[in-house]
């Protein structure tokens, strides 16, 4: 190359200027990210001042003294059977709650698809309609949690198992029916019409058309929801389902810290040994695996519905129906039960800045155990059999981000108590400490997949790992954990509520209080501004990934 | 010919199928307009042109898939602009229709997918039921023997060669016992021979079952070889419709040339 050819091309740069549309795209970015940092830094000083004091420095003596626990969790036969026969308990009300959750996802998810709606070219107005409508309704059961449906049914069937398994099955029902509308209309479409144009009904065409093809996709799925429901049937648990979760929050109560370790391991045990089990379905998803795992399932399913004593006729025998309708009758109208809709605008700040810490330190926590945890190949120093310090410090970062996420929200929460006064803070560090642990896992997943050809191609060139790291790995994940971040975001929202139960405050506090008090007129209120609040996050989040793609 | 009543199809019907002013606007893209065609039992019609001339829209308006935006199309004696949806069924049963890929359900076996034409004849619990224990095994066997590939009726749609794939669309349209049998470039995915193969077979079962044909094709050559009537399709409108005989090598070139030169500087 000549250097006359080497000024061409510098002058052109300079000549050509960037496309307008290019600039203000720019632009828009770096006010997104101005955003982001001030409400950050609002949320903070939200948290921190606060009436009073922030920490409790007698407190470090307790939360050292949780943790030396570890090392001796309470082991007699007598607490482990109980350890046993809870975790057991807990799994059941999983399988069951998928099972619910799997059969409205399923009968959902084809009613909210378009492929039902649109299948054919005559009435598509009336489809859109009927489509729009559908997905309307699946909004508001997705957007209350599990642990206010628990609460509520508790009203309405009293101890009944039935409680923790609808808890469950509603929410991760509406859930799983949006996902597998997705599923079902991003499922190739050519055998579907071709079936549509031999005559064929809606329902036929549907079972040979789009679910042979979109099987191991929904299948893989539902596993994955499997593995949340553990985590929720612990929650349930807490606020009274039986289970492990009960039995945490009795040990909790007489401050029994090696009792509840042994729990915690029982948890973890759980969540690991569903965790594995759904990602061995969904990265070898072969006939014999997805068919194995369903007969087990199968089994699974009648062994729990015996253990607890389902019995769903409770849905239509006694006095249920009258007692849902003494609950409704009491919801409506709502009312403010003392609140001024100022009070309610500003319990929905607390609750916003109390997802905002949430998520900033689970994504800057999530992120740095995401990569030593991770197995990067392409970085060259870790060929296939990898150095022993490597392997070490790979299954100590992955065994951390399990406990962060093995216990719940709630625990997390109590654990904080001992160093914090009660307040916003608790709560945040313990959404963020908990999503940290979920938003690890999938960064690493994600790390994993990078395309390894353009980092190969710069360790050719000689290029020193930390260059490489900050050259290609980085600019390459970043839009991938944004996006992971900003989706965890509009969950923690939600999740808001769970840590209420530990008087963090915002909406969630208020909510609990006020089913506590069975004034359900206030509680409807709430839960509409909660509802609210969540349509709000999920149109921001979407404008921010919009923005910062 | 019945204009509004779409009582069950019959085979003496005059004509099979009948585009009056017919136009099919798709999103914002016109792609058929003032379509006027007869189509009489028993014709094997081969439809060419560029592109984007419209051919799968056209098709796609024979079948009831796509909707007439302005005009009419009767299909069978059923009238679909404004026809209950029941009825539109129940003529499109015995419409077959053959696509260009093939549109099996691959994670299916082949009975499977051969019965898949038999959908619209049968009830919900059949069709359910057929998922777990195969129905009307024979008919499809007897279907799949017809197109030279019985023995493979056990096995996965998706491990099979394009040809083959090909040949199992076709018994699908088979065990409909169709009236008509539409094809959309059904030979455009295979190489040359397995292509003449495909073709020979459609129009050798029109012949024998006495079925009206109708097939876009890219291959000109193919279509006036083997076909009695040609229609050229251009910029959604028809530019000639006769038989091959009357078709001059300037009609073709016509057809295909592009729409305005390009000049050169």
């Amino acid at each position: 190359m000549t250097a006359t050819q080497v000024e061409d091309g510098a002058a052109l740069e300079v000549r050509v200027p960037l496309p307008r549309k290019r600039i203000r795209h720019e632009h828009r970015r770096r006010r997104w990210l101005l955003v982001i940092v001030a409400a950050i830094v609002a949320s903070v000083v939200t948290a921190v001042s606060g009436a009073g004091d922030v920490m409790r420095v007698d407190g470090f003596g307790s939360f050292l003294e949780f943790f030396q626990a570890a090392l001796h969790p309470r082991a007699d036969a007598g607490f482990l059977g109980l350890t046993a026969t809870s975790a057991i308990t807990t799994l059941a009300y999983a399988v069951l709650g998928t099972l619910v959750s799997l059969v409205i996802g399923l009968v959902g998810g084809v009613l909210t698809s378009q492929t039902w709606w649109l299948a054919r070219p005559q009435g598509r107005r009336a489809g859109r309609v009927g489509w729009f409508v559908t997905r309307a309704v699946l909004v508001v059961p997705r957007a209350i949690h599990e642990v206010i449906w628990g609460l509520v049914l508790l009203a309405v069937f009293g101890l009944d198992p039935m409680v923790a398994v609808l808890a469950i099955g509603i929410p991760f029902g509406a859930v799983t029916a949006k996902v597998f509308s997705e599923l079902i209309d991003e499922a190739p479409h050519g055998p579907y019409t071709a079936l549509l144009a031999a005559g064929s009904g809606r329902l036929p065409a549907l079972v040979y058309g789009i679910f042979p093809g979109a099987l191991s996709d929904l299948l893989s799925y539902a596993f994955y929801r499997f593995e949340c429901a553990i985590r929720s049937a612990a929650i349930l648990g807490l606020v009274g389902a039986g289970g492990l979760g009960f039995q945490l929050a009795l040990s909790f109560q007489t401050l029994q810290y090696n009792e509840i370790w042994t729990l915690l391991y029982a948890l973890v045990v759980l969540s690991i040994a569903a965790d594995q089990w759904s990602s061995f379905v969904r990265t070898r998803r072969t006939t014999r695996v997805l068919g194995g795992s369903a007969v087990v399932a199968a089994v699974l399913a009648a062994f729990s519905w015996w253990w607890v004593g389902f019995d769903p006729s409770v849905l239509w025998q006694g006095n249920t129906w009258t007692l849902a309708g003494r609950v409704l009758a009491d919801a409506v109208p709502p009312t403010f039960g003392g609140q001024s809709p100022l009070d309610l605008l500003g319990l929905a700040g607390i609750t916003v800045s109390m997802s905002v810490i949430a998520i900033t330190v689970a994504f800057f926590g999530g992120a740095l155990l995401a990569f030593p945890s991770a197995r990067l190949p392409w970085l060259g120093l870790r060929r296939r059999s990898g150095g022993l310090l490597w392997t070490i410090r790979s299954g100590l970062c992955k065994l951390i981000l399990v406990l962060l996420r093995a216990i719940p929200p709630p625990v997390w929460a109590l654990l904080f108590l001992f160093v914090f006064y009660p307040g916003v803070l608790p709560g945040a560090l313990a959404l963020g400490v908990y999503t940290a642990g979920v938003l690890g896992r999938l960064m690493a997943e994600a790390a994993e997949n990078l395309d390894g050809r353009p980092l190969r191609a710069l360790r050719a060139h000689g290029t020193a790992e930390p260059l490489v790291f900050c050259y290609a790995v980085l600019p390459a994940v970043t839009p991938k954990f944004v996006a992971y971040g900003l989706y965890r975001w509009e969950v923690a929202i939600r999740e808001t509520v769970v840590v209420g139960v530990v008087g963090a405050g915002g909406l969630g506090l208020l909510l609990n209080q006020q089913l506590a008090s069975f004034d359900y007129a206030a509680s409807l209120t709430t839960v509409a501004a909660l509802i609210l609040l969540t349509l709000v996050v999920d149109l921001g989040s979407a404008a921010l990934r919009r923005a910062l793609r | 010919m019945l204009p509004d009543s779409c009582a069950d199809p019959v085979a003496e019907l005059q004509p099979i199928a009948e585009l009056r002013a017919a136009g099919a606007v798709r999103g914002s893209v016109t792609a058929l307009a003032g379509i006027d065609l007869r189509i009489a039992p028993g014709e094997r019609v081969a439809v060419i042109g560029p592109s984007g001339a419209g051919k799968s829209s056209l098709v796609g308006l024979l079948n009831g898939t796509v909707a007439a935006t302005s005009g009419s199309v009767t299909v069978l004696g059923c009238r679909f602009t404004g026809a209950p949806g029941a009825a539109i069924r129940r003529a499109q049963r015995r419409i077959g229709t053959v696509h260009q890929r093939f549109d099996l359900v691959e994670q299916l076996s082949v009975v499977h997918n051969v019965n898949a034409g038999r959908l619209g004849g049968w009830p919900v619990w059949k069709a359910l039921l057929s998922l777990v224990a195969p129905r009307g095994v024979a008919e499809a066997r007897a279907a799949l023997d017809r197109v030279g590939i019985g023995a493979k009726v056990r096995q996965r749609a998706g491990d099979l060669s394009g040809g083959e794939q090909q040949r199992v669309a076709i018994a699908r349209v088979l065990v409909q016992r169709p009236l008509l049998v539409l094809a959309d470039e059904p030979v455009a995915s295979l190489d040359p021979a397995r292509g003449r193969e495909v073709i020979d077979l459609l129009l050798e079962l029109s012949g024998e079952l006495g079925t009206t044909l109708l097939t876009c094709l890219h291959d000109v050559g193919m279509a006036l070889g083997s076909f009695e009537r040609v229609v050229g399709l251009r910029a959604g409108t028809v530019v000639f419709d006769r038989p091959p005989s009357a078709l001059s090598d300037g009609d073709i070139r016509d057809l295909y040339a592009f729409a305005a030169p390009v000049p050169h500087p």
